[in-house]
């Protein structure tokens, strides 16, 4: 696996130059809506890659990565267009220099190349969906049961599975077809034996009484037993075996099927049948197109979100909602098709097994008019014989039964007019043959019997081989079915698992007892949740927007876990938790801090404040962020890295912009001040929108600071602790003298920012602003200049322990003795 | 193919071989042709299966 250490991009996208320095750390991109941040995810994904996930799928057709992939200003010179990464190796710990040009996107350099870091590159392009969008999520969360199982299986790299049952399935299908094919050959091959031996059953001693009574005239060994290897013709001359027509037989053969064609009317029930089935599917040429494109339509419903666009043609509509129920109707549609398809094999499988057996009468008689000099009965034969097959593959699919409509109305069969006078010419022919000699009628007979219970014996056997092919295919589909089954339900309920406590984690405060579960079944999987113990529910039942985003992740967390173990250490969360609600940031960051410590997520977002959590949380250290703003077609974005507040200040003091230093120090204070009144449990009147004045937060945040302080002394007191006593002293002591400064200069940010007195504000009269902020600020951080969180409140609401940061050197106990 | 996929497929050799009704040959054909880079056409398995039901004919 790979990390980043940097990125850098070239003409790419909205970006005409940027570079970002990640460290391997995780690392988030923040600035308002059209800033240009979703370049980055592009910029690293095309690099890995290749491919712009944006520029393919549905919606954008005409869209190319060659043609859109470069800066607009530069879309004549698709080799301006590059993205580098700097990546290491997570294994070796070795960096190398990967880069491609959107005119070459199928190939790329990587500096140093060796086997090593193409093998940990590979690992990340084998992988695309460590790149995650909002979108994508959700689908693992709102999706159908079927599209959801697809989702996760592809997540999973499972998609083989289902392929494999397929072809599995597909195959004992064939195996199957086979059986009807070789059983269906076994009935004609009996057929021809009952005829020839004249017998209604195949019984041995009816057979063996008159294979004998020929052999004893012919003076031969009575056969003693009936095997499907006798030889019937054993003892014959070699000239004797030459003589195959016998008269009686070849009658018999020839009368068989003018009496099967004078009663075809056993077909009538089954053509009944089929003639309503086939009149509907005419009357309406959709319900053929539902059918083709039954499935094609469902996976186009699966993938309709949120934009009123056919997702499979692109066409706009009015609202997602018509797109959705015109749809549905289709896929109703498809459903009636469905039936009335049911009804159509039904009615035309049977048709099948009774042409092809006349079929096979119609050839048992071909040599007879052929050996009689009969030829246009052998043609007309021949062509009946063509014309059954035709029909037979046709009734084998609806469409092709519908091209047969005109024949099941009138007449299916269509035997031509002058056959049955040429059957029945036939037959006078035969009976008109001068009688052969006994001896030589039963050499005939002798031969012909071993000829058909040879054809019996091969059918037979050929049924046999059907029959056991078609046991195996079953076999071994139940085995992997079964296998697939057990495996699946291990992986789900791990996955189950580990969804359920990232959720708990998230949402500790009020859905702590939450459960979920998945549940596979015939290539479905279904998930329900709990929701506040009342009962299981699809996710989207009763959950806000906000807890089926966290929902969503959680589940993509799980799977990823599931699927990489501990080479899970790269991910590209590309705004996925814009709906997460205000309350449960900070769990979010601390479930992606505690529970994938090695992972680098690099994160998007639109949302300032949840970038500032996730670097008072830990989840980023303080350099590990880039502020995208301004952006404009002909510059790109405006980007600061890693630059924090005091920074851009100073940087605006520089330029004697005190207007900008004012607003940002306006902007910069109310953001931290909100995470500061959570990190110490301020206590804040409460309001609706959660949108505080930094007044309102600034007296709270203060206080409640003193409090934990005198909280901190008691303990100390208590525990005779002379050191701890000390260390609290001196930081209420620092508190005093900071909290004076800042509210000396408490005025002048109230001024500059509402009544735009900074035109009349100097830089000097600014600076000494800045500085008593700072000192301010710096009451809530520990020495450690590695260590970026605020300073926290930790223990349950009422049993509070510490007062720490995360480094442990800010550590105040606020527990008495 | 994915460890989940190739442990599925073992599983699934050892079943058929513990139920012991298809032959070992089969069975080895079988995983060599479910776990090839490109997977073979039912078309093509059934002609694997025919040909093994042929060796078992007598």
């Amino acid at each position: 696996m790979i990390q980043l250490e940097a990125i850098h991009i070239e003409e790419f996208r909205g970006i005409r130059k940027l570079d970002l320095k990640l460290d391997c750390k995780s690392f988030v991109v923040h600035g308002p809506n059209g800033s240009g941040k979703s370049g980055v995810v592009d910029a690293i994904g095309f690099a890995i890659t290749g491919t712009i996930s944006r520029l393919s799928g549905p919606g954008t057709g005409g869209l190319t990565v060659l043609r859109h992939g470069p800066h607009v200003h530069r879309r004549d010179d698709p080799a301006a267009a590059k993205v580098s990464l700097t990546i290491r190796d997570t294994t070796t710990g070795k960096s190398a220099v990967l880069s491609r040009t959107i005119k070459a996107p199928g190939s790329f350099t990587l500096t140093p190349d060796t086997t090593e870091m193409r093998e940990a590159l590979r690992s990340v392009q084998d992988h695309p969906e460590l790149t995650l969008s909002r979108r994508e999520i959700i689908k693992f969360i709102l999706a159908e049961s079927g599209k959801r199982a697809a989702e996760v299986q592809a997540l999973l790299k499972l998609e083989g599975l289902e392929e494999r049952r397929k072809t599995l399935k597909t195959t004992l299908s064939l195996a199957s077809r086979d059986v009807t094919g070789s059983k269906a050959s076994l009935e004609d091959a009996r057929d021809g034996a009952r005829r020839h031996f004249d017998v209604a059953d195949l019984d041995a001693t009816e057979i063996m009484k008159a294979a004998n009574k020929r052999r004893d005239l012919l003076k031969l060994t009575p056969l003693q037993e009936l095997s499907l290897d006798t030889d019937f013709k054993q003892g014959l001359e070699q000239e004797e075996t030459q003589t195959t027509f016998n008269k009686a037989s070849a009658t018999r053969d020839v009368e068989a099927l003018v009496k099967a064609l004078a009663h075809s009317e056993v077909m009538n029930d089954n053509i009944a049948a089929l003639r309503p089935a086939l009149s509907d599917l005419a009357s309406d040429v959709t319900i053929l197109e539902a059918l083709q494109q039954r499935e094609f339509v469902a996976s186009g419903l699966d993938l309709v979100i949120d934009a009123a666009v056919c997702p499979l043609c692109d066409t706009a509509w009015e609202n997602v909602d018509a797109l959705r129920q015109h749809l549905q109707e289709k896929i109703a549609r498809s459903d009636a098709a469905a039936a009335l398809q049911k009804k159509i094999m039904t009615a035309g499988t049977a048709l099948i097994a009774q042409i092809r057996s006349l079929r096979g009468l119609v050839r048992a008689t071909q040599p007879h008019a052929l050996a009689h000099g009969d030829v246009p009965l052998q043609l007309a034969l021949e062509q009946v014989y063509e014309d059954f097959l035709t029909v037979e593959t046709a009734l084998g699919s609806p469409q092709g039964a519908l091209g047969q409509k005109e024949r099941v109305d009138s007449d299916l069969l269509r035997i031509p007019a002058d056959l049955q006078d040429g059957l029945a010419g036939l037959i006078r022919t035969l009976r008109a043959l001068p009688d052969n000699s006994a001896r030589v009628d039963a050499q005939s007979y002798l031969v012909l019997a071993d000829e058909r219970w040879s054809q019996l014996r091969l059918a037979k056997a050929k049924y046999g081989r059907s029959m056991a092919v078609k046991s195996s295919a079953q076999t071994i589909y139940d085995a992997y079915c079964k296998s697939v089954d057990t495996a699946l339900t291990n992986l789900y309920e791990t996955v189950e698992g580990s969804f359920s406590e990232f959720y708990r984690q998230i949402n500790s405060d009020d859905e702590a007892a939450f459960k979920a579960e998945l549940g596979p079944s015939s290539g479905k999987l279904d998930l329900v949740v709990d929701f506040y113990g009342l009962g299981m529910f699809p996710p989207g039942a009763y959950h806000s927007e906000g807890h089926q985003d966290g929902m969503g992740v959680c589940l993509y967390l799980a799977l990823v876990k599931q699927l990489l173990g501990d080479s899970f250490r790269f991910a590209v969360l590309d705004d996925v938790v814009m709906s997460v609600d205000s309350n449960h940031r900070r769990q979010f960051c601390e479930l992606l801090k505690e529970r994938f410590p090695d992972v680098q997520f690099v994160i998007t977002t639109h949302d300032e404040i949840w970038a500032k959590q996730m670097q008072s949380s830990g989840l980023i250290s303080r350099t590990g962020h880039a502020r995208f703003y301004g952006w404009n077609v002909n510059e790109g974005p405006a980007a600061e890295q890693g630059v924090d507040l005091w920074d851009r200040i100073d940087a605006d003091l520089a330029k004697d912009d005190v207007a900008g230093a004012a607003h940002k120090l306006r902007r910069g204070l109310e953001a931290i001040m909100t995470d500061l009144a959570e990190a110490l449990r301020a206590r804040v009147a409460y309001k609706g929108d959660a949108k505080y004045e930094l007044g309102e937060l600034l007296g709270s945040v203060t206080g409640r600071h003193g409090d934990w302080l005198s909280k901190a002394a008691k303990s100390a007191n208590s525990w005779g602790n002379a050191a701890a006593k000390q260390s609290v002293e001196e930081l209420k002591d620092s508190r005093s003298k900071a909290v004076l400064a800042q509210q000396n200069e408490n005025w002048a940010v109230n001024a500059l920012v509402h009544y735009n007195e900074w035109a009349s504000m100097s830089k000097a009269d600014f600076v000494p602003v800045v500085k008593a902020w700072r000192q301010f600020l710096e009451l809530f951080q520990c020495d450690n200049a590695a260590c970026e969180s605020w300073i926290y409140v930790s223990g349950a609401a009422g049993k509070e322990e510490t007062l720490r940061c995360d480094c442990g050197v800010y550590n105040l106990n606020l527990v008495g003795k | 193919m994915s460890n989940i996929e190739q442990q599925i497929l073992i599983d699934f050799v050892s079943e058929l071989v513990t139920q012991g009704s298809v032959p070992a040959s089969l069975i080895s054909e079988l995983h060599d042709r479910l776990t090839s880079e490109k997977l073979p056409s039912a078309e093509m398995l059934l002609t694997v299966l025919r040909d093994a039901a042929k060796e078992g004919t007598p």
